[in-house]
Order: structure tokens, then sequence, then C-alpha cells
């Protein structure tokens, strides 16, 4: 599996968020954990970010796009509703014609559930190379003078190859749409959060559910070397953490320059993890939120 | 009422990790006890501690949740 991420040019400070919407510096920094964060700028388009994810990818890893057998692209602030972003990508990229792609409409939880998708569709077409495109940018929809949702988020595209050899465990899942309130757009096409909702959702289900991730994959908790959550906040992984009894050591975080990037999360935290060139190893994944939607998945590397 | 208090005091404790101190008339957020998000932690501690559910759609400043005193009457007609 390798992994390539690209974020937009325009970077903003925690001290520039203060004077937008009054969230306090020094709480963004040690609560949230996010020093600063990336925004696309008007004009910027988030499908151009994705590309530059993947061309990273093919140039750093002298990868033939051709051999790109199916695209999953994971988003919820397309390019347009009409036509689907997988192909807008597949064509900025000139990627085969005979490609298997469609998009999937899932934020926080989206690069796991994709995860899973692709170790399904491989087994039953036998693809070669899977491409996972996660690219959320909230800036897009955000109230910049409401501190519940401004301080939180950044944007990124993360474009990660799944291929024959990479070894993806049996998922752990689940949908509550009576909370899908708790994140969502309203009538102005606003992103709006109750950050209580979601919190309390993150310490009931999400704890479950990597119990019984650990469960389905016959693996107990101290045998994971890394464990990457979905990158909501530092306070919630490190709570998430404290209730499962996680040393801290083995729990990655990256928000510090990104913030909370949705879908990309995860694999941005995963691209340093297999950076190391380390082997044997088994990553915990579980990503939450939008939806409510959770997914928890273990990669063996 | 005092026992109340002092079950409250305990609650607050755990989540704030250090000794606090609290009287009737403390406003949780307001008097720097809780940020927002140790809120959300303290809760949903103080929903399992006393059985009592917290509305989920509400503005909790505004319904007067940060609110020792407030806290103290819910707590004393849980439990009457």
């Amino acid at each position: 599996m390798i992994i390539a991420s690209s974020t937009p040019k325009t970077r903003i400070s925690a001290e520039e968020v203060f004077a937008l919407c009054n969230c306090p510096v020094e709480f963004q920094k040690d609560k949230l954990g996010i020093s600063s964060r990336c925004f696309l700028q008007e004009g910027e388009k988030a499908i151009d970010l994705a590309a530059e994810a993947c061309e990273k990818l093919f140039a750093e890893n002298s990868i033939d796009k051709q051999s790109i057998d199916c695209l999953l692209y994971v988003t919820q602030t397309p390019e347009k509703q009409i036509p689907q972003n997988s192909s807008l990508l597949q064509d900025k990229l000139k990627l085969s014609t005979s490609l298997f792609a469609f998009d999937i409409s899932l934020g926080c939880s989206g690069f796991v559930y994709a995860l899973s998708a692709a170790a399904a569709l491989r087994e039953m077409y036998s693809f070669k190379n899977i491409l996972i495109v996660t690219c959320d940018c909230y800036s897009k929809v955000l109230d910049k003078t409401d501190k519940n949702t401004m301080a939180l988020f950044g944007d990124a595209a993360a474009a990660t190859l799944v291929s024959m050899q990479d070894t993806i465990g049996k998922m752990d899942y689940g949908t509550d749409g009576s909370h899908a309130h708790s994140i969502m757009l309203d009538e102005q096409n606003i992103l709006r959060m109750n950050g209580r909702l979601v919190f309390d959702f993150a310490m009931k289900t999400v704890k479950k559910s990597v119990q019984n991730c650990l469960l389905k994959n016959d693996v107990n908790l101290e045998d994971i070397d890394y464990f990457i959550f979905h990158q909501a906040n530092k306070f919630i992984v490190q709570q998430l953490a404290q209730q499962l009894s996680i040393p801290h050591d083995k729990v990655l975080y990256n928000l510090e320059c990104y913030g909370n990037t949705v879908s990309s999360s995860i694999p941005l935290v995963l691209e340093t993890v297999l950076a190391k060139n380390e082997q044997n190893k088994k990553i915990l994944v579980c990503g939450f939120g939008v939806g409510l939607s959770w997914a928890t998945n273990i990669i063996y590397i | 009422m005092n026992n109340y208090l002092q079950e409250l005091t305990e609650c607050l404790e755990n989540v704030c990790n250090k000794k606090v101190s609290i009287n009737e008339h403390t406003d949780l957020v307001e008097d720097k006890i809780l940020d927002s998000l140790d809120s959300m932690v303290f809760f949903l501690q103080f929903e399992e501690k006393f059985g009592i559910q917290i509305p989920e759609e509400i503005d909790l400043k505004e319904h007067g949740y940060y609110k020792v005193e407030k806290l103290l009457r819910l707590i004393q007609e849980n439990k009457s």
C-alpha cells in the first residue's frame, strides 16, 4: 500500500482563526491539537487537489497510470453534483477508459469503508491496482464565524494505492441516521455541528466498534502496533484512547498542521507510518463521524 | 443538598483532574471550571452517575445547564 497526499498552499494559523471566530489560540493548540490548517482559496478546485495527490503518487512510485484498474473517489464536497467526480478525475489523470470507477459519499468513515470496498472488489474482479482518492474541502461550507466548526477543519486530498499483496482485515461498521442532523449542511449549505452529540457518539459507539473489530479479526488490543483514529480533534482521540486503555505511544496524530481533513484524515496519518517501511505491523484504522457512520478495520503491513 | 454538591464536585474533579471548588452560584463555563470540550465529558459522566438524561438538541448554555444551581435541582428532583 502506498499513499501520497496534497494540501492547498494557503495556510491558516490559529491566530487567524481566533480573529475570525473568537476561538482562543491556546484552546485550539492545546485541546484541539491544531496549530494551523490549509484552505482552498476562491477559484481553487478540490478536484485539482485530488489530481495533485494522484500525480504525486504516480511520480514518486513510478506507477504506470494505465495499470490503475479501479478508482474509488471518496468525497462529500464534490466539484459538481453531476457528473460523478471519479469520471472527472479519470479524465484529468488520463486513466484508462476501462476503469471501474465510482464515487463514495462518506466523510470521516469514508476511507475505511473504501478500503473494505477495495478488498471486496479486488476479490471479485481481480483488480491489480485500486486507487482510493479521498478529498474533502470543508472550507467551502464553513461559517468562518462559527467556532464549533471553523476551528476544526482543514482541506486535503490523499491518493492510496491498494494492490494485490495488501492485506486488509474484516471491517466492523455501522450507520445511525437518527443522529445525522448532528453534522449537517443547513438551509444555506453551511456546515453545522452539535459537538456534544458527536462526542457522545464517539465515546459510546466508536469504542464498541474497535472492540468488535478486534474480535472479528481475532486480534488482541495489545497486538496492534498503531492506532489511527479519524483526526476529529486531539481531545476526542485522547478520550477514546483512554476509554480503550490504549498506550499513548501507539496512538498517532497529525492534526497539528492539518486539522480535521475528514475522509483524508486517516490516510494522511497512514502515509507517515508507511513511509517508515516497517514490516509485520498491524495498524488499526477507525473512521467515525458524519452520517453518523463508523468503520474500523486492521491493515497488515 | 450538601451531599449532592459534594457528588457534583467529585464528578467535576474526575473530569478536570484537579481540585475544584464550587457553590450553588457557580457557572461551570463562566467561572472557568470547564471548557467546551471538558463540558462534554462532564455531561456524559453526569448522566451516567446521576441517571439523568440531558436533552440532546438544546443549547446547554441557554437552558442553564452550566449553572450548578440547576444541576443540583435536577439531581434532587431525580432522587425524590
